[in-house]
């Protein structure tokens, strides 16, 4: 599989950019658990123990639309059930000891998999894990800071672009491995199979059912998918190797 | 949220996570059928967090704004423009849109 285009481009001002991001979803989340009537020290911990501001937004939302604390914790431990899945996949990327098995669970974050999962070899895909995701974790522990001292000093996170900017960060850290047939078709899959569902299934299912998507796309053959070359005009490019446990 | 239920939520994703790494993940590593899946799975749950960051908006699906960003930052990506500059691309156009009342 080629380098993501992370590789290629994650200097200091991508880290900054990427920690920003982070810092203004950590002052957003954290300034809702305040307003939750959460202490102080409890969002602190949360920050770091919990590690997840979507689990955080999802317990928030059941609480301020009336429902019990027990639903809440339902709500954002299935949300954050996909950082399992994020787990198991960097679980063989490079060789790692169990601290850093512990520290790399505990801090993994969709952009940071996705760059670690597509690069070219192990040894960057443990720089651009460590990279992306410290600097996102940074962020993300400032800004809560941030949140639980003065508030939400952001604003309406919205106004600002912000919830674009995360899915643009997928995207681009992304946008190499779906040049094979293989990871294109897991990836369209998994897209629509998610977003068909958001209406009808409890929040964060459709990730896990998303996640089924692989199984299918594992019988799609690898090989290039040809569309860049069209558009590009360029010569194609040689196909990937293939895999051995295909048919 | 109380002290009881952060333990709680904070045991809970440490138990999920560790499963996922160590004990799915570490299966990868002797049954090469897993090993392609292990590299499609989380290209599949990426994708479905983009989708569903993009086109959905708690439990409805909506083309709002952030399409308009999320379209214009993977011009960004496609002419392999630094992260920063998809970063500030998408946030622009997102917020330029909602600035404008094109989109909610």
């Amino acid at each position: 599989m080629q380098d993501s285009e992370a590789v290629r481009g994650l200097g200091p001002a991508d880290l900054v950019a990427l920690a920003a991001a982070s810092m203004a979803v950590g002052v957003a989340v954290s300034a809702i658990m305040i307003d939750i009537g959460t202490s102080p020290a409890v969002v602190m911990l949360a920050t770091v123990t919990a590690f997840s501001g979507s689990g955080e937004l999802a317990f928030a939302a059941v609480i301020l639309s009336g429902g019990s604390v027990a639903a809440g914790l339902v709500s954002a431990l299935l949300v954050s059930s996909r950082f399992g899945l994020m787990a198991m996949s960097i679980a063989n990327r490079w060789p790692m000891t169990v601290w850093e098995r512990i520290a790399a669970m505990q801090i993994s974050g969709e952009p940071a998999v996705a760059a670690a999962v597509t690069a070219g070899d192990p040894r960057t895909a443990r720089r651009l894990y460590w990279q992306i995701a410290g600097a996102m974790g940074i962020g993300w522990v400032l800004g809560s800071a941030v949140g639980v001292a003065v508030g939400n000093v952001i604003g309406n996170t919205r106004s600002i672009g912000l919830d674009a900017v995360f899915p643009a960060v997928l995207l681009g850290t992304v946008a190499a491995a779906l040049r094979s047939r293989d990871t294109a078709a897991a990836a369209v899959l998994g897209g629509v199979i998610a977003v068909v569902l958001v209406p009808f299934a409890p929040a964060g299912v459709p990730f896990l059912v998303a996640a089924l998507a692989a199984i299918i796309a594992s019988r799609v053959p690898a090989g290039p998918l040809g569309l860049r070359d069209l558009v590009t005009g360029r010569g194609r490019r040689p196909a990937p190797p293939t895999r051995d446990d295909l048919p | 949220m109380s002290f009881v239920a952060l333990a709680i939520l904070s045991v809970g994703n440490a138990i999920t996570r560790a499963l996922g790494m160590f004990v799915l993940g570490r299966r990868a590593a002797v049954n090469p059928r897993w090993t392609k899946l292990m590299a499609l799975v989380p290209i599949a749950v990426v994708a479905a967090v983009f989708a569903v960051q993009t086109f959905t908006s708690r439990d409805q699906i909506v083309l709002d704004a952030r399409v308009a960003g999320v379209a214009a930052a993977s011009v960004a990506v496609w002419r392999r423009a630094p992260m920063v500059l998809v970063v500030i691309v998408a946030a622009g156009v997102t917020a330029g849109v909602r600035a404008l009342h094109l989109g909610g």
